[in-house]
């Protein structure tokens, strides 16, 4: 028979081809395996070993998917899931581990790195006598040759190393004319040319960065452009690995690892920065004009500490300091009554108007649909800002309008309660098409006979949408509407382009605005501000948003459950 | 949430005409007094609210179109009709050089097809798991792919600059300030809901095709090949369309993860014609925005029945 020769063809040749598959997967998971071994080591290597872990997690993975004979679901899952390990678990589990720690300004760099950094500072002399004049000279091949003369130094030419190689012994001094004066340089020494106060703006740059060898052990660093200063060469700090410590030997003292930077023991009250002794987390004991356990970034600021974990004190921040708790509770209930606005609002409208095109003899009913669905194919972001135009205060279209009704002007943008309406405003406009797009599907869902029997049994037209008609809506809608929810809960490019969270509330010690949700708050804080970036604080808000959302939704399983089991008999 | 949520619950909007909530047409022989009357009463009121409806919606769109054609540089001064039409602004948006608009636009646009195209392709394979072979933890990993999915991706932007750096370090273009590692963040961000959107689709194909399929031998890639993903062509032009309308409009991620000129996408780029608060360049602005929607609302008209099933699957406004 015909047929069943095809049949033999056909699974040959689909056995073959089978085979064949199995060397191009073998291939592609090798080739993986390569390019994922080779990453691994990097990140390994970075010290960024939750990267490493993740790629290791990818790596073991793929193999099994792909090399065991057994997998069936997971072959076909494990691209999805290897993206979605990357770029969705990992960001929440890393903005929940940054939420545990004190990354901020003088906090961002790892241990090692804020060591390494640590270890390169100079001690300072600070002495005003150990300065003088500075002249540059160039050559033909963009080289530099700096030329020092002081009241302690004496005149000495020669050329510069970088700041951050180790000092040695003078590189190629140069003979400088016996005669030497400071207003009257010499035009060139051995090839380099005097650089005119032109010529040295434009190497300014370069200069900041270069420290020249005295032949009599010092070095000097540029301060501005036509003076230095002396260093005594030295380094200001020394790690020891061993116990754990640095030692200053600057101020010949040995401090110990603690969180987040180095403690000093035994430090003089003076040498202390006050606000760091008065803020309310300070470690620092005090007592007869001594004090213990000093941070370093309280004897100079800019001594880098390093990011570490700090336990739940971003949270307790949150909820306790005042600085803190009162913006973001302030923040935290605009932001729920926006959200539930927000849906109630274009829900309204939306519900409202798809009840209007319900009506099947009405006319123009596509024309209408057609011109109601438009905001919501106009990409967000251009419509959002074509409303910040119309909203402005002076010259806006809206006010023009209603200026034109005989209404005063209102401050859309720069009012705290007129912007709040804008907001809302905008997002309605936004938001209804969707409400009014679910809104129909749904009604068309209801069966008609329930409305006719609550008609015959004498329920009037609100009766009917109250008892019959909004509990069913909310059957099918009720998932859509938390989804909404959810959504406008972290309604970011709203706020971001219409307001930018403004207008400014004024008596905060963190910039808040009074139409920021906690999503635009925390891009503030995260930002920089009068007191840095704060990473650790806005990872902390980032994980209440979480919580927020883990909990509505839960809640709405729950409540769409309910409902089909009411509903849905 | 079961599948049944997720799946599109839209249906053609056309149905609605059979809800018999009022008494059907006049009868032919209805004197047009009494029809006029009677209109007046029952329908000149919808017509009304209809209208302001309208007016609402198309207010920002009416003065896009005003400005961008007319000579004053402002959305204020103008009037609605411009005394002089003028092409300027149009002009201007593509031949300036501090702000590249065609370049940016061509950066949204292949970033939105290279996204959308491996969109499909990922949550195709993830669907037809889901929907086709049966293995432990599946009930599992959907719910958890849900749970997943409310949290919004930008949320953990302080990890995509950890991870940027990382990719970045062994190999340079998935860095930061790449498009490939948008692409990727992309792409992992809709995984989850793209599949779960595609497998309620796969789940209303018979079984019993796969089932005829693999007695006659065909492994599943064949059975995946050749049979359901013909099958799932509609809806995978779906995902397809929806993850290009809401990767060509991205603006958070966008704005975090590039910087450059040349690098930026267009609502990125578009802030510099509003950096300079009372000097925005709004005319230019309306010119761009008129000419980069067009391609999402003219995906949209294409295809609004598709999409709207789709979005509203998922409640997800891109």
């Amino acid at each position: 028979m015909d047929s069943a020769r095809n049949t033999r063809l056909l699974r040959r040749r689909l056995q073959r081809s089978t085979g064949r598959a199995l060397v191009v997967r073998t291939a592609a998971v090798a080739l993986f395996d390569a390019m994922g071994v080779y990453a691994l080591v990097s990140f390994a290597g970075n010290g960024t070993l939750s990267v490493a872990a993740l790629m290791a997690f990818a790596l073991a993975l793929v193999n099994w998917a792909y090399l065991s004979p057994r997998t069936q679901g997971a072959r076909w899952l494990t691209p999805g899931l290897v993206l979605m390990a990357f770029f969705v678990v990992y960001p929440v589990l890393y903005t929940s581990y940054v939420s545990l720690t004190n990354w901020q300004t003088g906090n961002i760099l790892t241990k090692d790195q804020a060591i390494e950094q640590l270890e390169q500072r100079r001690v300072r002399t600070g002495e005003s006598g150990e300065s003088g004049d500075l002249i540059v000279y160039r050559n033909g091949a963009d080289d530099l040759v700096l030329l020092v003369v002081g009241e302690t130094v004496e005149a000495f030419a020669g050329v510069p190393r970088s700041s951050d190689d180790e000092p040695g012994a003078a590189t190629a001094a140069f003979a400088v004319p016996a005669d030497f004066e400071p207003e009257a340089p010499p035009e060139e020494i051995e090839g380099y040319e005097l650089l005119s106060g032109l010529g040295v703006t434009a190497v300014a740059g370069r200069l900041q960065d270069l420290e020249l060898d005295l032949p009599d052990g010092r070095s000097v660093v540029v301060e501005t452009l036509t003076s230095f200063r002396v260093t005594t060469g030295g380094k200001r700090f020394a790690y020891d690995p061993a116990t754990d410590t640095m030692f200053d030997a600057q101020q010949g003292r040995r401090c110990a690892a603690g969180t987040g930077t180095f403690y000093c023991d035994d430090v003089p009250e003076t040498d202390v920065a006050r606000i760091a002794i008065i803020a309310k987390d300070s470690t620092i004991r005090c007592s007869g004009g001594i004090c213990d356990r000093v941070p370093l970034f309280a004897l100079d600021p800019s001594l880098t500490g390093w990011r570490d974990l700090i336990g739940f004190d971003n949270y307790i921040d949150l909820a306790q300091e005042e600085r803190i708790r009162s913006p973001f509770l302030r923040v935290l209930i605009w932001n729920i009554a926006f959200a539930v606005g927000s849906v109630l609002l274009t829900f309204a409208v939306g519900l409202g108007l798809a009840m209007l095109m319900q009506r099947e003899e009405m006319r123009f009913r596509g024309f209408y649909r057609s011109i109601f669905i438009i905001p919501y194919a106009v990409p967000g972001f251009l419509s959002i800002l074509v409303w910040r135009g119309l909203l402005s205060t002076e010259f806006g279209k809206v006010n023009e309008l209603l200026n034109a009704f005989g209404l005063p002007d209102v401050a859309w943008l720069s009012g705290n309660y007129q912007a709040m309406a804008a907001v809302l405003l905008v997002n309605t406009w936004l938001g209804f098409p969707y409400m009014f797009l679910i809104s129909s599907g749904a009604l068309t869902s209801i069966p008609t006979e329930l409305i006719e029997a609550a008609r015959v049994d004498g329920a009037g037209p609100f009766r009917r949408f109250r008892e019959v008609v909004l509990p069913l809506l909310l059957v099918s809608t009720a998932p859509l509407l938390i989804g909404a929810f959810a959504f406008n809960f972290n309604n970011f490019l709203l706020i971001f382009l219409l307001t930018g969270g403004g207008p400014p509330l004024a008596g905060y010690d963190v910039p808040v605005g009074s139409t920021d949700l906690l999503i635009s708050f925390t891009f503030g804080l995260a930002q920089s501000s009068g007191r840095g970036q704060q990473f650790g604080l806005a990872s902390a808000i980032i994980v209440v948003i979480f919580l927020v959302l883990a909990i509505t939704s839960a809640l709405s399983f729950r409540l769409t459950k309910k409902l089909e089991e009411i509903y849905d008999r | 949430m079961t599948a049944e949520h997720q799946s599109p619950p839209v249906h053609d909007a056309g149905l609605l005409r059979d809800a018999p909530l009022a008494p059907r047409r006049l009868p032919r022989d209805t004197p047009p007094l009494q029809r006029l009357t009677l209109w007046l009463r029952r329908s000149a009121w919808r017509h009304t609210l209809a209208l302001l409806a309208c007016f609402f919606s198309l207010f920002p769109i009416v003065w896009i179109v005003s400005a961008s054609f007319n000579s004053v540089d402002n959305l204020t001064a103008s009037r609605l009709i411009p005394s002089d039409l003028t092409l300027d602004n149009f002009v201007e948006a593509f031949t300036d050089d501090v702000s590249p608009v065609g370049r940016w636009m061509w950066n949204s646009f292949y970033l939105a097809v290279t996204s959308a195209a491996l969109n499909v392709v990922v949550a195709a394979w993830g669907a037809y798991a889901f929907s086709r072979i049966k293995f432990r933890g599946r009930r599992t990993l959907l719910t958890s792919l849900l749970v997943m999915q409310i949290f919004p991706q930008f949320l953990g932007f302080v990890a995509f600059f950890v991870l940027a750096q990382e990719f970045g370090d062994v190999w340079a273009p998935i860095g930061l300030n790449t498009h490939l590692f948008l692409i990727v963040v992309y792409l992992g961000g809709a995984a989850g809901f793209n599949a779960f959107l595609l497998k309620g689709f796969l789940d209303s194909i018979p079984t019993s095709l796969d089932e005829a399929a693999k007695i006659d031998g065909a492994s599943s890639w064949i059975i995946f090949s050749r049979i359901i993903m013909p099958l799932a062509r509609p809806m995978l032009a779906v995902i397809f369309m929806i993850s290009f309308v809401a990767i060509f409009g991205e603006f958070i991620l966008a704005s975090f993860l590039l910087k450059g000129e040349e690098q930026l996408t267009l609502p990125v780029g578009l802030q510099v014609f509003l950096a300079d608060g009372y000097n925005a360049k709004w005319g230019v602005l309306a010119a761009t925005a008129l000419v980069g929607s067009a391609p999402v609302v003219a995906v949209f008209l294409f295809a609004q029945k598709h999409i709207i099933a789709g979005l509203t699957g998922g409640a997800v406004k891109g």
